[in-house]
């Protein structure tokens, strides 16, 4: 079930008249349980289970874990919970991959080895849930936190369905204790909710479908070169596709569990407006972010172990980021490119001078520019569905063509363009603010028009038949 | 003011603008439906009605009912020239049964008279609409491989509550309201369509589907008259039918001798269990009939696919009626044009079946 569709709405009516009911706590959190499952089970029911699988087993380690005195038994409480849920990843995400390239390397030494047809399905989300219910057992096995008292609060810690499929990834710390008290939304909570979910859905159907993904689907996917122009637009075209797109979906899971009186972390914050690549990732899924740092970089050893071992440290970290991202080796090259640009931004660090004053206007133009060129660029690898597809992207970048394509209209380009330079604008206003502040100071009879506009716009629009991207992650 | 937590320790309680929103909300919804109630009523005056939305959702959902059809249901396959040509009132009025369309734009009709052999409930007749550039085309080009993955996997499909959902609210909404139709109304095809702009060097566009017409509950397209016939929207059409045939030339077609092989098996099949499979050449005109003949010559196609299978066909050149047809867009048929054919098509079909029964 995707949020811009009707059937949400409708479903998402029913969850909040039962939500809204006078029953008592635990029936209501039964029902968000419910509600939960069957959100997931629109799509595919057997996949059910293995939210189950993921429940029981994190619910078994964690408390068992926490009875244990020994170190040993405790680790292996840890590796149990780990074999579970990064089986399940690696085998239906990355199963096909993994077989492949073994074929692949065998083939080099002249053996034969046939992939065999597992027609493995990719269950929607796996890679959020896994690493949210990770996060619990990790938590617990380091004695960050102690293991949830209730069942019922765990299991929808883990299936919990504004942010079950595409994120934000929440921590439990950020979620579990919100649902030991009665949670119900004010009619201005409830209706700025309704508000976020108004401007997520309006990123996702008509700035990202209508058309970005228009535009950069056709670029990236028809493999053909095209004029350099339409090269640099599609690219421009798909950083604003990928940031409507799951920003969109991040506002809308944000939005909706506000709807019901949960608060939910902010995933984005006016990235296009970073200065430097560490700070992208400060505000680029940043739970993801978050996640990794905390459960990757930093066991690692972080920055302790020394400046060459921060490097590297650094740059697994994204290799393993962006293999998170999908079953194929050009989004390991992605986060291998994102992992360079934090190393060079290290060392420039320490090159640069530090007295420019990067909120001043000219460096800050300047680093933004750069920042955003940089990170387009690099979703060549992301975009692009082959690496013949990568190279012919680059070269038409440069003009190294020899039959080059217009491959969108002017209309459609200079739409495109509208659209990336009022994103870019948006993001550099807002890079120090946030949306409650914009609501705020917009005078009533505007804000109102707005979500008029907002709500006409994606009513006339429709359904898509793309999914969010990030629903294959 | 502060947002809520960016920070993954705990959680924050968001702030919230300090506003009166519950009245707000209530008065952009009101505003929203009563802006949207005017502009209905307005399309309705204007003889616009409600469409279905072309996405592949839909056509699992339609494909899902022709199991509750009688076993000797007749069924339409093809492209969008099926979709467009052939009148289901005028069908049912030359035939005396309504006919079950299962046509996907841009599709060959190839796969889905496989997945209609291997049925064995199937006995009907299966109208098959021969656009040689997709029946033929290869099966990596996107418009081919949708159909077959759609094929694949409809028996997840049947169990999936979001795709079974999709058709109620679907039918519900879209079903009754005009303003809904995505192919005239949707702001942004609106804002490209309006927004003419000149041809650019060496160009092929992204397909973009020109706002002209709507679909019924049954999977058939209709042409809105006054908006085809205006010169902006034949160019349209006429830059996206440009860019497929473009994108279709940088593969070679399908080997022709392995197709020819499985629909013989699949003719046979349906045959043997008292079906027929009837191939019908519906009209294309102007540059679009120059291309698919250069490409693929009738005698070295079509007649060898009739003579291979046995199958009854109806080629619009053959027959007085519809040899003179010209589709607005060189491809597909206005509602009367449609009309015309189809009532040529019905006569043609069930004469000759009377006449060889008589024999």
């Amino acid at each position: 079930m995707v949020f811009n569709s009707v059937i949400f709405v409708l479903f998402f009516v029913v969850v909040v008249a039962l939500h809204y009911m006078p029953f008592s706590w635990r029936i209501k959190k039964i029902n968000l349980l419910i509600a939960s499952y069957f959100f997931y089970a629109a799509w595919n029911p057997p996949f059910v289970i293995l939210l189950w699988i993921s429940t029981c087993v994190d619910w078994f380690a964690a408390s068992q874990m926490h009875k244990q005195e020994s170190q040993s038994r405790r680790k292996l409480l840890l590796w149990l919970s780990l074999l579970v849920n990064l089986g399940m990843l690696s085998w239906f995400k990355y199963g096909t991959l993994f077989m492949q390239t073994y074929a692949d390397i065998v083939a080099q030494f002249g053996f034969t080895w046939t992939v065999p047809d597992f027609d493995i399905v990719l269950p929607v989300g796996i890679s959020f849930y896994t690493f949210q219910t990770l996060s619990y057992t990790i938590d617990v096995y380091l004695k960050r936190s102690d293991p949830e008292r209730s069942f019922l609060d765990f299991a929808l810690f883990v299936t919990f369905f504004p942010q079950l499929v595409a994120g934000p990834i929440v921590r439990p710390k950020q979620l579990l204790p919100q649902f030991k008290s009665p949670k119900r939304a004010t009619s201005r909570e409830f209706s700025w909710g309704a508000f976020l979910f108004t401007w997520g859905v309006f990123q996702k159907s008509v700035l990202a479908d209508s058309v970005c993904a228009r535009v950069s689907g056709h670029a990236f996917g028809f493999q053909e070169e095209m004029f350099a122009l339409d090269a640099w637009v599609s690219v421009f075209a798909f950083s604003a596709q990928i940031f409507f797109d799951f920003a969109g979906y991040s506002l809308c899971a944000i939005g909706v569990a506000l709807c019901l009186g949960f608060s939910i972390p902010n995933n984005f914050k006016s990235p296009y407006a970073a200065i430097g690549f560490s700070d992208f990732w400060r505000r680029w899924h940043i739970s993801l972010s978050e996640w990794l740092r905390d459960y990757l970089y930093i066991p690692l050893g972080g920055n302790k172990k020394g400046s060459r071992r921060t490097l590297i440290n650094l740059m697994l970290t994204m290799l393993l980021g962006g293999l998170w991202h999908g079953a194929s080796w050009r989004f390991v090259v992605w986060g291998g490119v994102h992992g360079l640009y934090l190393i060079l931004e290290r060392v420039m660090r320490r090159l640069v001078s530090a007295d420019i004053n990067w909120k001043s206007f000219l460096p800050r133009v300047i680093g933004t520019a750069l920042t955003f060129t940089a990170v387009s660029l690099t979703w060549v690898f992301f975009a692009a569905p082959t690496w013949e597809s990568c190279e012919i992207v680059f070269r038409s970048l440069v003009g190294q063509t020899t039959d080059p394509l217009s491959v969108m209209r002017w209309v459609e380009l200079v739409l495109v363009l509208i659209i990336v330079f009022a994103m870019l604008t948006g993001h550099w206003i807002m890079r120090d603010r946030h949306i409650e502040g914009v609501a705020q100071a917009m005078p009533n009879w505007l804000f109102c028009a707005v979500w008029v506009v907002l709500l006409v716009f994606i009513i006339l629009t429709g359904e898509s038949d793309n999914a969010f991207i990030y629903f294959q992650f | 003011m502060r947002s809520s937590t960016s920070n993954s320790e705990l959680f924050e309680k968001r702030d919230i603008p300090q506003k009166p929103l519950g009245v707000l909300f209530v008065l952009a919804i009101a505003i929203t439906i009563v802006g949207l109630g005017i502009a209905e009523w307005q399309v309705r005056k204007a003889g616009y009605v409600p469409s279905r939305m072309l996405d592949l959702d839909f056509w699992a959902n339609h494909r899902f009912k022709l199991d509750a059809k009688p076993e000797d249901q007749t069924v339409l396959l093809g492209a969008s020239r099926m979709s467009f040509g052939l009148d289901h009132d005028q069908w049912e009025e030359s035939t005396g049964q309504r006919p079950f369309n299962l046509s996907l734009h841009g599709a060959s009709f190839l796969p889905m008279l496989t997945e209609y052999a291997q049925n064995d409930k199937f006995k009907g007749t299966v109208v098959c609409s021969y656009a040689p550039g997709f029946t033929f085309a290869n099966e990596v080009i996107p418009f081919s491989e949708r159909l077959l993955m759609q094929i694949n996997k409809l028996e997840d499909d049947r169990h999936s509550l979001a795709i079974r959902a999709s058709e109620w609210t679907g039918s519900a909404i879209q079903g009754n309201l005009a303003i809904l139709n995505q192919y005239v109304f949707a702001p942004v095809s609106m804002s490209l369509d309006f927004w003419h702009s000149e041809q650019r060097e060496n160009m092929y566009p992204p397909f973009w589907m020109p706002r002209s017409f709507h679909r019924t509950s049954e999977n058939s397209d209709q042409f809105v008259d006054e908006v085809i016939d205006q010169p902006w929207c034949i160019e349209q059409w006429d830059i996206l039918h440009k860019s497929v045939i473009r994108y279709k030339e940088r593969f070679e077609p399908r080997d022709f001798e392995k197709l020819l092989h499985q629909m013989k098996q699949d003719v046979e099949q349906i045959r043997n269990r008292g079906g027929e499979v009837i191939l019908v050449r519906f009209p294309v005109a102007i540059w679009f009939r120059e291309w698919e003949e250069q490409h693929f010559p009738r005698n070295e196609y079509w007649d060898v696919m009739i003579e291979e299978t046995g199958c009854r066909s109806f080629h619009f050149l053959d027959h007085d009626e519809t040899q003179s047809i010209i589709p607005p867009d060189a491809s597909h048929m206005k509602v009367s044009q449609a009309k015309q054919f189809t009532k040529a098509l019905a006569q043609f079909i069930y004469a000759l079946q009377d006449g060889q029964q008589e024999e």
